[in-house]
């Protein structure tokens, strides 16, 4: 009730994802320092970067695999703070967060419908007839119907992605976080993936956070990205794809976008 | 073809004077032979009064070279510009020419400074630090397991029983024939040493006792749990080690699964639970197999040999190795799931993880086995 009185003194929604000052850490390198930045509900939010630059870890923090060292940065989700929400023990962390990782990371030695209906064994009180169904109805979702009995490694890589999909979905989360969803993947099917995206926000108002390389999904997807920068070691740029790939100060910016100009075409039709 | 013809093999020769510049020359064939110029060497031997100028390199006659000509130029480039002297490619052809261009051009990254490896004289507090550490970490694995096994056992925990019977399976009846072969063979070397020694003495029956005692106490433990530390512990340690690898270990804990009550605990209790079983099985075995030995050298029956063994091993014999073989149980899954818990993450990684499963696990089971040895003299069990 306290939360929701305070939403509404300040007089606009909490944002989805809130980043203050926080400080990116491989080991004891330093890859990027003092990054902020907000990600508002409803909103498909894309983080790119040159190879390296520190987009995957940055997730990881995001995600909660890593946590800022004290004094080195603050996430809140939905106003919630990230310690409360990621030790939390009642399922609001799979709730609130569904995460595809790089390459899917589906558990090998369950088939597709087992890895999807676990987080649902685990956070539910569903029988285990419904659970069978709703996961059976994720896997239709992101277009694996018929491949329930299935393990990973009898996929192919674009598949298990999905599988992955469904698997981050499987407690509708409110945010998902992708990890690189079309890399290596042949552009039809990262194509269709990218479609995936968009009809998953649609319908359930999912905020998507994702890495990647890709421009042509960029242009597609994204409302907003955020430009890491190696060698500033800093956020560098945040705006609409076509702000950054336009009229960006920045000449790393620029030179990125450019590296892509072919995928202008789609750009276009997308604005 | 190989050498000797006028433009044969490959040269470098120097020319030209500081003031007017250097010249490098370049003649023959760089190609197809061994022992082509190298740029230190000829450097070293050649260059010592260069000390200033512009350096012109040229190619003349080169007939044909391959990348060892380039690597040549290349690595002239880099002395050269240690020393601070500058070199021009003046001319070579035109494909050298690009390459040399190309690998002259600025590196991608700037490369980040390597940590140096610390003097030798430091070794030793780097050790007792690491030393420290890992015990830090053992003392928490520990405790983060006990706490998952209360939780289980008050109910407070899920669990797939799938995953539970695959690894019991896996653990249990798996091993079951390398451990009867293992067990066997080993109640029928102690039945040969003991049968020679003792029908000496003119003391055959007392084989029973030695091959009773040896496996009851120590054998049958030991050499089971050496046997699933290399088969059991590897496979563990590799298993979660992959999966950390593939990211399926982040995958549980993002879902809100711990790895300790999804990987580690099943493991552990497995282990538990089958290794006394297991443990029983093996000392039974090993008595036959020195009953098998020692009834057909001498003159006493199977029953008799029995008698002798049920007189000798008692009921405290056999639970100080059963209860000993439930301890090593404990050391092998906990030591092999934390091996493959901090696997770095690649197929070295898991490489290492599994040696280092292994290694701890039988370093530890010797070093447990002789303080239940102490122990068990001490309070005389």
């Amino acid at each position: 009730m306290e939360v929701e009185n305070s939403t509404l003194e300040q007089g606009k929604a909490l944002a989805a994802i809130e980043v203050e000052g926080l400080t990116l850490r491989h080991g004891e390198r330093v890859l990027m320092s003092q990054i902020s930045f907000s990600v508002e509900p409803g909103e498909i939010f894309a983080i790119i970067g040159g190879s390296g630059c520190g987009k995957s870890t940055l997730l990881s923090y995001l995600n909660g695999l890593r946590t800022p060292s004290p004094g080195e940065g603050h996430l809140q989700f939905f106003g919630e703070d990230a310690d409360e929400l990621f030790s939390a023990s009642d399922g609001r962390r799979p709730r609130t967060c569904g995460v595809l990782f790089q390459g899917g990371a589906l558990w090998t030695s369950m088939t597709l419908l087992e890895n999807v209906s676990l987080p649902l064994q685990r956070h539910t009180f569903f029988s285990s007839e419904e659970i069978t169904d709703l996961a059976a109805f994720k896997l239709a979702l992101v277009g694996l119907q018929g491949f329930e009995d299935h393990y990973p490694h009898e996929i192919s890589g674009g598949m298990a992605k999905r599988a992955g999909i469904a698997r981050a979905l499987s407690l509708d989360p409110k945010i998902l976080f992708l990890d690189e969803p079309s890399a290596g993947l042949d552009p039809v099917t990262s194509r269709h993936l990218d479609e995936l995206i968009l009809s998953i926000r649609q319908s359930q108002g999912t905020v998507v956070v994702l890495v990647t390389h890709e421009l042509s999904s960029i242009f597609t997807v994204a409302d907003r990205v955020a430009f890491l920068d190696k060698e500033t070691q800093s956020l560098l740029q945040i705006g609409t794809p076509m702000g950054l790939a336009q009229s960006s100060p920045h000449s790393a910016v620029r030179e990125f976008f450019a590296a892509g100009a072919i995928s202008r075409p789609q750009a276009k039709e997308h604005a | 073809m190989e050498n000797g013809e006028a433009s044969g093999s490959a040269e470098v020769s120097l020319g030209g004077a500081a003031q007017l510049g250097w010249h490098v020359v370049l003649r023959g064939k760089w190609l197809g032979q061994e022992n082509l110029p190298t740029a230190d060497h000829w450097w070293q031997q050649e260059c010592g009064e260069v000390t200033e100028g512009i350096i012109h390199v040229i190619a003349v006659e080169v007939t044909a070279w391959d990348g060892r000509m380039v690597a040549f130029l290349h690595r002239l480039r880099q002395i050269a510009g240690e020393r601070g002297l500058m070199l021009q490619i003046d001319a070579v052809p035109p494909s050298v020419d690009s390459l040399l261009q190309l690998s002259a051009s600025k590196p991608l990254a700037n490369v980040a400074e390597r940590a140096l490896p610390p003097p030798i004289w430091q070794c030793w507090r780097l050790a007792a630090q690491r030393l420290r550490i890992s015990i830090v970490e053992c003392l928490s694995f520990i405790g983060s397991i006990a706490i998952a096994i209360t939780l289980l056992l008050r109910r407070c925990l899920p669990v797939r029983r799938k995953d539970y019977l695959e690894i019991f399976r896996q653990v249990g009846t798996g091993a079951l024939p390398i451990a009867a072969l293992i067990s066997f063979l080993t109640g029928i070397i102690l039945g040969f040493v003991g049968a020679i020694q003792l029908a000496s003495f003119g003391a055959a029956i007392y084989v029973a006792n030695l091959v009773g005692l040896a496996m009851a106490r120590e054998m049958a433990p030991i050499m089971l749990a050496v046997i699933l530390t290399g088969r059991t512990g590897a496979a563990f340690a590799s298993t979660i080690g992959t999966m950390r690898t593939n990211g399926e270990v982040d995958a549980l804990e993002t879902f809100g699964f711990s790895a300790m009550e999804f990987l580690v605990l099943p493991r552990v209790l497995a282990l538990l639970c089958m290794m006394p079983i297991l443990c029983i099985f093996s000392i039974f075995i090993g008595i036959g197999g020195g009953m098998i030995v020692s009834v057909p050298m001498f003159n006493f029956s199977a029953a008799q040999y029995l008698t002798q063994t049920i007189s000798a091993v008692t009921a405290h014999d056999f639970l100080f190795g059963v209860s000993k073989s439930a301890v090593f149980a404990l050391l092998i899954g906990g030591l092999s799931c934390r091996c493959g818990l901090r696997c770095e993450r690649n197929a070295n990684g898991v490489g290492a993880a599994t040696t280092n499963a292994v290694v701890s696990g039988i370093v530890a089971i010797v070093i447990v086995d002789a303080l239940f040895a102490a122990m068990g003299n001490a309070l005389g069990v």
